[in-house]
């Protein structure tokens, strides 16, 4: 065995070249590579090709870093209309707790920077003490209650009785809690009679509430039914134990059907809200992409304009287009695109693109298909909600077979 | 108008990025012109593909804008913001797992190639080969490993920063780009064995 044979891992001596090695470890791995040919010749390598890799011409279309120094004005502009910097509103990152086996202080969010090698290295991870103590002494405290209620027995009779059908959604999980309560202190002091009583409420219940809600007048009846058993056979004639059983899941399914179901006068209100949400996701595109700006209601620019009258195109696509003049067309509407003159004209000449190389896509050619839905995308976005060539685009992506 | 800019090709990032923060959105293009050309590069390298890239750049800004008053200002503002190109493009990527991209051997959407541009400079025969070789294989490694080669060659970033951009410790730094760095070499020796067995 040759002392030239035992060569340390490559990750120390790349981060020996790279100057990433604390002192004590560079001297080591300096003292080895000093002697060692074929360690000096790995770093050796990867260093020449990385300089090629440097020295790499750029490889971005003619005038498209000025393109871009555009389009970052705009949307920058738009930013700062919109709010600007995040400013004091954003809590201090240091207060959120660190996950355990990843980088400490490191960046969550895309939009967030990176953090010093200070605060990942010499940080300890910290327990979020407060909120530790805070929820146990939330989960003791309910703890403590539910003690107390099972030791009090059928506490329902406080808090069953229940005389309008909107207090319904309660009941089944009050019962959940009396039934799972007692199985779960088990062989513990649970007063029988008292038991006996609390089933007698629960059967109850069920008379109150439905009486509630006939005299209510709206869809209370519906709410809770009258015949709780009617489901059953009565030839088996259910026990004490069964009917509990059956009244509980009743209830808790009625419940859960009430809460899922909007109530009627609530409508106008669940309208109101969509309407909002609609208008915000508008907004938000819009803000999104200044790009948006595209409309097919200019008059197209010198550039696009060239194009369309070169293969006799419409300024927006159609099916009437001619495949050919299409096809001939799509180097030209690229290059447009690429070269950030297309301006207000990208969305109408991205969706150009997107039917040009669909005739040459057929279904399961995935890599096509993944670039003619994201060409698609982006002419929605960046078109109008309401425009003509966003449903252009809408229509032809539903369309379109994978 | 845009004569009437103030030059500040000599303010540093610190002071720049203290005047977008208190409202001067104009001095947010210097920072633009200080960065975009690295930016686009280390996008397109990860992306492998100009539109892609071009997104992610153009969003990768603006993020960065809205995040300027967690930036450090003890700081380059270069590094800081290559990292929120990383995660962006990497985010990308992942999302279009299987996007079409543009070989290094077919025109780009411009009409030219890599080969082409490399025709327009300086370099003899060899050295030109020797850069396409690279370039082919990078291409040919995975997207995590074309995005730690990436952050390190496009951006020179400490591995710190580099763990930071990918939200992997230190330590897997290292040993992933080490695991890229062979990966690496191991391509070029097969291009250069390939040709070696058919010359033309």
């Amino acid at each position: 065995m040759t002392n030239e044979r035992i060569h340390p891992p490559s990750e120390d001596l790349f981060a020996y070249r790279d100057g990433e090695l604390t002192p004590e470890k560079r001297a080591a791995i300096e003292a080895h590579v000093m002697g060692c040919s074929v360690c000096r010749s790995l770093i050796d390598q990867v260093s020449s090709l990385e300089a090629e890799l440097r020295q790499s011409p750029d490889v971005a279309p003619a005038g498209y870093l000025d393109h871009l120094h555009e389009a970052v004005r705009a949307k920058v502009a738009v930013a700062a209309s919109e709010g600007g910097v995040e400013e004091k509103k954003a809590p201090p990152r240091e207060k959120v707790p660190p996950r355990l086996g990843t980088v400490v202080g490191a960046a969550r969010d895309e939009d967030e920077g990176p953090r010093r090698e200070r605060g990942r290295i010499k940080e300890a991870p910290s327990l979020p003490w407060a909120a530790v103590i805070g929820t146990a002494s939330a989960a003791a405290a309910v703890l403590v209650v539910v003690v107390i209620l099972i030791k009090q027995g059928p506490y329902q009779k406080i808090l069953l009785p229940t005389p309008k059908g909107a207090t319904v959604t309660t009941a089944p999980a009050r019962q959940e809690s009396l039934v799972g309560g007692e199985r779960a202190v088990g062989g513990a002091n649970v007063d029988l009679k008292e038991r006996e009583a609390a089933k007698k409420e629960v059967a109850g219940t069920k008379v109150a509430i439905g009486a509630g809600a006939a005299t209510s007048g709206t869809t209370a009846p519906e709410q809770v039914a009258p015949k709780p058993f009617a489901n059953l056979n009565p030839a088996e004639s259910p026990t004490e134990e069964k009917q509990d059983e059956a009244l509980k899941d009743k209830l808790a399914k009625r419940a859960d059907e009430i809460v899922a179901q909007p109530a009627p006068s609530a409508a106008g209100k669940v309208q109101a809200e969509a309407d909002l949400m609609d208008a915000k996701t508008r907004m938000q595109q819009r803000a999104a992409s200044p790009r948006a700006f595209a409309d097919e209601q200019l008059a197209p620019g010198p550039a696009y304009d060239a194009i369309l009258k070169r293969y006799n195109l419409p300024p927006l696509w159609a099916p009437r287009v001619s495949t050919e003049a299409l096809a001939n067309a799509e180097s030209e509407l690229r290059n447009l695109y690429v070269s950030g003159n297309a301006g207000t004209d990208s969305a109408r000449v991205r969706l150009y693109i997107a039917e040009a190389v669909r005739l040459r896509y057929s279904p399961g050619d995935a890599p096509l298909y993944d670039e003619i839905v994201h060409h698609y995308r982006r002419v929605i976005e960046m078109s109008a909600p309401d425009s003509e060539m966003r449903r252009v685009a809408e229509e032809r992506l539903r369309s379109l077979e994978r | 108008m845009g004569d009437k800019k103030p030059d500040r090709s000599a303010v540093p990032d610190a002071e720049i990025v203290k005047l977008v923060v208190d409202g001067e959105i104009d001095a947010f293009d210097e920072l633009v012109r200080r960065t975009r050309r690295p930016a686009y590069r280390l996008a397109r390298r990860i992306t492998r593909n100009h539109e892609d890239a071009d997104d992610v750049v153009q969003d990768s800004y603006v993020k960065a804008y809205r995040a300027l008053p967690r930036f450090d200002p003890s700081r380059a503002f270069q590094p800081w913001f290559l990292t929120i190109v990383a995660r962006s493009a990497l985010s990308q990527i992942r999302q279009r797992a299987r996007r079409a991209t543009v070989p290094l051997d077919e025109p780009g959407p411009d009409g030219t190639n890599l080969a082409d541009r490399l025709s327009e400079g300086a370099l003899d025969v060899a050295a030109k080969q020797r850069l396409l070789d690279a370039e082919e294989a990078l291409s040919k490694l995975s997207d995590e490993h074309r995005a730690i080669l990436s952050l390190r060659v496009e951006g020179d970033l400490p591995y710190s920063e580099i763990a930071s951009a990918l939200e992997i410790p230190v330590g897997t730094v290292m040993s992933r780009l080490a695991r890229a760095r062979e990966a690496l070499l191991e391509e070029v020796e097969k291009l250069r064995a390939e040709r070696f067995r058919r010359p033309s």
